[in-house]
């Protein structure tokens, strides 16, 4: 999944688009060395940091790892589940309808 | 003029003094020095239970890879001479029950080294979770009957009712049930009574239709575990079980994050307004 991601983001630059993750581990080093090695060039929030009584996940009712979910430019849940391609293809479709929309508004 | 003290009384003074002092100590140190029995050498245990059931497990898988290994080369071998391929051995997908069992069995002597004290509980816990695994419905009884028996006053018993929950197919759904519903009406402890009521219905929560009378009754309870609970985490797994059925669905609007990233810099999704963001929850395992 790194690599499509990656694709992705990468397709994405300069686009009004953002891939940001929600990362379960709990050893910051192990990591942080994994995102460097493996070139993961999005940010994610650590799930549970240091001292956080509930974690991201906890809030969001995820039951399965990984889980994705699209949101689009008003906040709203446009895909939630586990298929990493249905979400890539929404992400897409969302994408070329917010940039449409911008050129009609002269953005 | 006081008459100054001889150097022999000054001595007995002290003598007596340091007398005293070593009495105090002598009767006080078993309540301040740490003792030889205790948590931490029942923690050492269930390390030592852990360790040793994940090297059984390691073992395990190494002598079925060998065992692959082993065709592979007989294969090859069987394909230079022009002889017929022998077939592939089966691999099992779970390990043998005697592999388990055995630390099923240390599990459960833990427990009684322990019996009547919190340190059994993780011990008995042990027993219920892998005694399940291998079908060990007498295994499985016993750790469900010590827990909601001698354990039941207890503080520590917050992982039961869900673990309980999980055995309905080998001890029966009503047995079952039975446990949870025990440690619901028995336990002094808000949060552990919290916990069996979410064991009960967190599977209609996830499951029926929420227009359903099923789905209704499954969430007042579980925001009446919510309301009676102290702790944050089950509050928020409530929140969570409910949001992720009414809320955190397509077209919702998505709540905001608002955290830290891997470099402890804060930040929030809603930087991110008025872009299309894809959020995965992901782990490197």
């Amino acid at each position: 999944m790194y690599d499509h991601e990656r694709s992705l983001v990468n397709e994405m630059k300069n686009r009004p688009f953002a891939l940001v993750g929600v990362n379960s581990d709990k050893n910051l080093e192990k990591i942080r060395a994994i995102v460097k090695k493996k070139n993961l060039i999005w940010r994610s929030f650590q799930n549970s940091p240091k001292g956080s009584k509930v974690s991201i996940s906890q809030t969001w009712a995820v039951k399965g790892w990984p889980t994705i979910v699209v949101i689009d430019e008003n906040m709203r849940i446009r895909y939630r589940g586990h298929n990493g391609n249905m979400a890539i293809t929404k992400v897409k479709e969302l994408v070329k309808q917010l940039e449409a929309k911008n050129d009609s508004k002269g953005l | 003029m006081i008459p100054e003290p001889k150097k022999s009384e000054t001595f007995e003074v002290k003598r007596t003094i340091a007398s005293l002092l070593c009495a105090v100590f002598l009767t006080t140190a078993t309540t301040w020095l740490p003792a030889q029995e205790g948590p931490s050498t029942a923690k050492a245990k269930l390390d030592a239970l852990e360790k040793a059931y994940k090297e059984s497990m390691a073992t395990w898988q190494k002598e079925e890879r060998a065992k692959i290994g082993s065709w592979k080369e007989a294969a090859k071998k069987a394909k230079a001479d022009g002889k017929d391929v022998p077939s592939m051995p089966a691999m099992r997908m779970t390990p043998p029950k005697a592999i388990i069992a055995k630390h099923v069995k240390t599990a459960q002597a833990n427990a009684l080294e322990y019996a009547g004290t919190d340190d059994a509980i993780p011990f008995h816990l042990w027993a219920l979770r892998y005694g399940s695994r291998i079908h060990d419905k007498e295994a499985v009884i016993a750790a469900a009957d010590a827990l909601t028996s001698t354990h039941i006053k207890s503080s520590k018993l917050e992982e039961v009712p869900l673990t309980l929950s999980y055995m309905g197919r080998l001890i029966g759904q009503d047995k079952a049930e039975a446990y949870i519903h025990k440690i619901e009406m028995n336990s002094p402890h808000a949060d552990v009574r919290a916990r069996a009521i979410l064991a009960r219905v967190t599977n209609a929560l996830q499951e029926k239709s929420v227009d359903s009378m099923a789905y209704k009754g499954a969430k007042e309870e579980a925001l009446r575990a919510a309301g009676m609970a102290t702790s944050a985490a089950i509050k928020a797994e409530v929140k969570g079980l409910i949001d992720g059925r009414e809320n955190l669905v397509m077209g919702k609007v998505a709540p905001d994050i608002v955290g830290v990233d891997l470099d402890s810099t804060a930040f929030k999704l809603s930087d991110y307004k008025g872009k299309i963001v894809m959020l995965d929850f992901w782990g490197d395992w």
